[in-house]
């Protein structure tokens, strides 16, 4: 019943975008009416969607099968298992972006499905989701989770309604909808009188439909919630003070350093490189590895270690400092800022635990679940910033050839990537695309300004050009997409969707639940109420827990874990769309080795246990750690 | 467990440490080759002696040595080409469906070793070959030696005149060993990642040839060349290009001591099977051993098959960007020098499983067992194939014979059931 409701309603609701932005019919205005439906979903959605899933599913399921969707079944392979006992906590995560029924889509699902065991289809449900449904479930996830905020007003609902709508329009989808639309209507058995409904089921049938609702909700991704009209700019970015204090201090501590970097070796931020030298390396364009500049004297600007530091220096100034003194410190951990975090329950354990995506079908998985299609375009794209690269020697550019040389090169897992990793880290340093994440990052990209014009704004770039200065282990991130896309162009952009999506977090103070200092506070609390005779005993020989598994945080366990389980670790940050598995996967592995830890006296021994974690296997890992509680 | 065994008497020609090490924890004593020993890791020449007919060694049942006397047959670049071209035309006078051919009378399933010729003896053979694809890149390697030594690459004919010439001048005596070169096709479409070429270095364990048991270790590694691969004839010098052999990279000024430019199987297999699919890495992987075996059993009857002994080969394989396996070569002697401390743990393992497999529980050696370890003893290594299990399961399982054909293979994968990909 509900199921039908919402199945019809997101249909009438997408109509309602490609209509307007085709500008085709006038019931636009109407079919917008996204809140309602939205809400109407959201008052029933937690059982209903279930209920529709587990009945309707079985027939739904084969017309999914063969025309749509990796997406969907991506999910189902991470979700299906939890789905049943959590359809609640879950609704919101069914996404998915499905595909555009093209024939090479239809092939990886059949494949899929003939090689999946046919119990995952068969368990005590029905399968849970049907192509249309999950789409559904994408709009009102997002929308949902911006909504929860400030609760579910439909001036929220209408801003993102028309913001995205404009966004659409202006986009190059919209042109090419419009070239579909008209193909449509070209088709002889198109009449006048019917010509709305034929355009749109044309649209439909050739998959036009499936692109639209993805990029609406990659627009949703991206759409940060209406600021209070009262709050300054900078309250936006960031509300809490301390913590935006903090950031600002650190980006000029970053800067300062960057500076007297040029200083000391007497290097500009970027000069135009000579002509031989530009010719000179298009020629070594994909061999940069060997090809090594002199970086002895260039140092990275920031180790996890520092950071750790300024983490840990977070301190909310409205605590009463009495209590502290009395003896009443709450904080056991070096993560003095008060957020909150949740708890294991709230995390919805379980969910976490989960079967891994297939290999093989990973690689088109991830694209689409980020929405990364490389065309044309994309490839003009990138060849534009390959150009720039070859155009200025920029200081970053020694910074990054450090950083990968002082990891991934010396990285018996990585070493073989190491001139990917350039192809995509020197092009992403021009990428200003990147500097869009500064709208949801409470980071703002470092100024710089054209020589003889100091603090003339009018003359201020920022710098490097994609806002990013690059600290130790950056490349990390990259690395292990390498494993997944061979091509270094599709690797660029679903790095650059990664790193915006995700990473970004990783080094930036904020307060948002997916920052790096609520996901240290989570792993300290975690760490005290799961395993609390451990974590005392490491408090009293003098090991902050925290000082260990930092490092493993910032990089999202890149390099530390075999490189087949940073990919099943990442599978689950896409799925779920939250960091947040990561402090979780940290105190699975202090839970792991618990009985050796329980025996140290030293923060080395205490090192030395947890050293080498390449033999680790994720999953089990974390389902051992979150089910024996 | 092991301390708990008896305390065997070994000896050792070769002073590593994976070695020793192995023997010492085992709490095994040291003797001289010329003692009694239960154990021992010779080299080829000392087997060479223990066997020779002045020394009229007699070995005891309680003996074991690391090398078949006649593993030359398999390691010798010649010789191994001479006796996988027999194998080839025995199957087919048999009319043994692996022996297969497709149109362009290429072998479908035993096409594994890229075409090669002896020098001089085949030198006009070669011609006749070269002419058909003037454009092709040669590789020349030096019959008896190894480590890349010797090595060259040619794409002219005139490259190669001194040694038609030398074949006719020195018609009258027969060339040793030592001037004997093969040439073989040069694979100039590897399979590249990270735009690099790499080979692999395989494990394989031999415990007796006649019936064939042998192993596949699964640690095996991939061995990447430092400089970006370049088929341009202009590189065809550059040997830090074409030779993946560790012995000649680490010169390179590229090479990196801490992996040494060695990444495991385990990284390969994550590799292919997301940028290629697992259907296709587990062919690849299937054809490898495939390939294996049949070289194996390409020697086995010419191999002399003694009870004592053991042999530990080092499988060289390069992959094409087809996916396709080519065995280049098979050394007697892996290196055990340990390059990097990953590489010390993995041959150190790789000593141990050995010994494991030879000697389950610890025991004094008895040549008169059947060699049929079970799998707790198998460590690291899988069963390829064992010839006396693969009949007793032919007999047991009278329908295997009706699918496989003609029966003559039963091959066991890692699960224990035989692979089809490559039976039709």
């Amino acid at each position: 019943m509900g199921m039908l409701e919402c199945g019809s309603s997101q249909r009438r609701v997408a109509n309602g975008f490609g209509i307007d932005v085709l500008k085709y019919g006038e019931d636009v205005v109407s079919d917008f009416k996204m809140p309602i439906k939205i809400s109407e979903h959201d008052r029933f959605g937690e059982t209903s969607a279930l209920a529709g899933i587990s009945t309707g599913g079985r027939t739904d399921l084969h017309i999914a099968m063969r025309g749509m969707m990796t997406g969907v079944r991506y999910r189902d392979e991470i979700l299906d298992v939890y789905v049943r006992p959590y359809a609640g906590a879950i609704g919101p995560q069914f996404i998915l972006k499905d595909d555009n029924a093209r024939p090479h889509h239809a092939r990886v699902v059949e494949d899929i499905s003939s090689t999946r065991p046919s119990s995952m289809w068969t368990g005590q449900h029905a399968h849970p989701i049907s192509t249309r449904p999950s789409t559904l479930g994408t709009c009102y996830r997002s929308s949902h989770k911006m909504a929860t905020a400030g609760g579910f007003d439909e001036d929220t609902i209408n801003r993102l309604v028309n913001t995205i709508v404009k966004e659409v329009q202006d986009s190059m989808l919209n042109f090419e909808l419009q070239k579909a639309a008209q193909e449509e209507v070209r088709r002889s058995n198109v009449r006048v009188f019917g010509i709305k409904d034929a355009v749109i089921e044309g649209l439909r049938a050739s998959g036009w439909e499936m692109t639209l609702r993805n990029e609406v909700y990659k627009k949703l991704q991206t759409q940060s919630p209406e600021p209070h009209p009262l709050a300054s700019p900078e309250q936006t970015k960031e509300p809490v003070s301390y913590i935006r204090k903090a950031q600002m201090n650190w980006e000029k501590r970053i800067l300062k350093s960057v500076n007297s970097m040029c200083t000391e070796l007497s290097v500009p931020l970027a000069k135009k490189r000579p002509e031989k030298e530009q010719k000179d390396m298009a020629l070594k364009w994909t061999e940069l590895g060997t090809d090594e500049p002199d970086l002895s004297k260039f140092r990275p600007v920031y180790a996890p270690k520092d950071f750790l530091e300024i983490v840990a220096s977070l301190k909310n100034p409205n605590l009463v400092e009495s209590l502290e003194s009395a003896g009443f410190s709450t904080r056991w951990g070096i993560v003095q800022a008060t957020l909150k975090t949740k708890d294991l329950h709230d995390l919805g354990a379980q969910e976490f635990a989960k079967k891994g995506c297939p290999i093989t079908y990973r690689v088109d998985l991830w694209k689409h679940i980020l929405c990364v299609h490389v065309d044309d375009i994309d490839t003009l794209y990138y060849a534009q910033l390959k150009a720039n690269v070859l155009l200025h020697d920029m200081l970053v550019d020694n910074l990054i050839y450090k950083d990968v040389k002082l990891t991934a090169t010396n990285d018996d897992q990585y070493f073989v990537f190491e001139d990917y990793l350039y192809q995509v880290l020197l092009p992403f340093s021009r990428d200003t695309v990147v500097l869009n994440h500064f709208s949801q990052s409470s980071a703002t990209p470092a100024k710089s300004y054209i020589r003889g014009k100091l603090g003339v704004e009018a003359f201020a770039v920022t710098y490097p050009p994609n806002g990013v200065i690059p600290f130790h282990g950056f490349a990390m991130y990259v690395a292990p997409l390498c494993f997944i896309y061979n091509d270094p162009v599709t690797l660029y952009f679903m790095f650059r969707e990664f790193y915006t999506r995700y990473f970004f977090h990783l080094h930036t103070l904020s307060s948002h639940p997916q920052g790096i200092v609520s996901l240290s506070l989570l792993f300290e609390t975690l760490l005290q109420t799961q395993e609390p005779q451990l974590f005392f005993h490491l408090k009293t020989v003098g090991i902050q827990p925290l000082k260990i598994a930092f490092k493993w945080l910032i990089r999202a366990f890149s390099g530390y874990l075999a490189s087949e389980q940073v990919l099943l670790l990442w599978d689950r940050i896409l799925a779920y769309n939250t960091l947040e598995i990561l402090p979780v996967l940290a105190l699975a592995i202090f839970a792991f080795r618990k009985t050796n830890l329980m025996q140290v006296a030293s923060s080395t021994a205490a090192e030395a246990v947890l050293s080498d974690l390449t033999t680790l296997k994720v999953i089990p890992l974390i389902q051992l750690s979150l089910f024996t509680q | 467990m092991a301390l708990n065994g008896p305390r065997l008497k070994y000896a050792c020609d070769l002073d590593k440490s994976v070695l020793i090490n192995n023997f010492e924890k085992r709490g095994w004593i040291p003797v001289s080759a010329e003692e009694d020993w239960n154990f021992y890791w010779a080299t080829v020449q000392s087997v060479r002696n223990v066997f020779s007919l002045d020394v009229g060694y007699r070995l005891t049942d309680d003996q074991v040595i690391s090398h078949f006397p006649s593993h030359y047959e398999l390691t010798r670049k010649d010789l191994m080409v001479k006796n996988i071209k027999r194998y080839r035309r025995e199957l087919e006078r048999e009319g043994n469906p692996i022996a297969e051919k497709d149109e362009g009378g290429h072998y479908i399933h035993l096409d594994f070793i890229p075409v090669t010729f002896m020098l001089p003896a085949d030198y006009n053979l070669f011609v006749e070959e070269f002419r058909k694809n003037p454009s092709s890149t040669w590789i020349m390697k030096p019959c008896g030696k190894a480590r890349g030594i010797g090595i060259f690459l040619i794409n002219r004919l005139s490259q190669l005149k001194k040694w038609s010439r030398d074949s006719k001048t020195n018609s009258f005596t027969a060339p040793s060993s030592k001037d004997t070169y093969v040439i073989a096709r040069y694979i100039d479409n590897p399979l590249l990642i990270g735009g690099k070429k790499f080979d692999l270095r395989l494990y394989v364990l031999v415990t007796s040839f006649r019936p064939l048991k042998c192993y596949m270790y699964q640690l095996g590694f991939c061995r990447f060349c430092t400089v970006k691969y370049n088929a341009s004839v202009t590189e065809l010098d550059n040997m830090f290009v074409h030779l993946t052999n560790v012995s000649i990279q680490k010169h390179g000024d590229d090479y990196n001591a801490v992996h040494g430019g060695k990444w495991t199987i385990q990284n390969l297999r994550v590799f292919l099977e997301s940028t290629r699919g697992k259907e296709v890495a587990d062919k690849l992987f299937d054809e490898i051993n495939w390939l294996t075996v049949h070289s194996l059993k390409a020697v086995s009857g010419v191999v002399s098959n003694d009870r004592h002994c053991f042999e530990a080969y080092g499988y060289d394989i390069i992959i094409d960007d087809n996916l396709k396996p080519w065995l280049i070569e098979v050394n007697a002697s892996p290196s055990l020098t340990s390059t990097t401390s990953s590489d010390r743990i993995m041959k150190y393992k790789l000593i141990s499983d050995i010994i494991n497999l030879i000697m389950p529980y610890g025991k004094t050696p008895d040549v008169k067992w059947n060699k049929i370890p079970s799998k707790e003893h198998y460590g690291n290594f899988d069963l390829l194939y064992d010839e006396e299990l693969a009949q007793s399961d032919l007999l047991n399982l009278p329908d295997t014979k009706a699918r496989s054909g003609t029966g003559t293979t039963a091959f066991r994968g890692k699960d224990g059931k035989r692979p089809a990909a490559t039976w039709k």
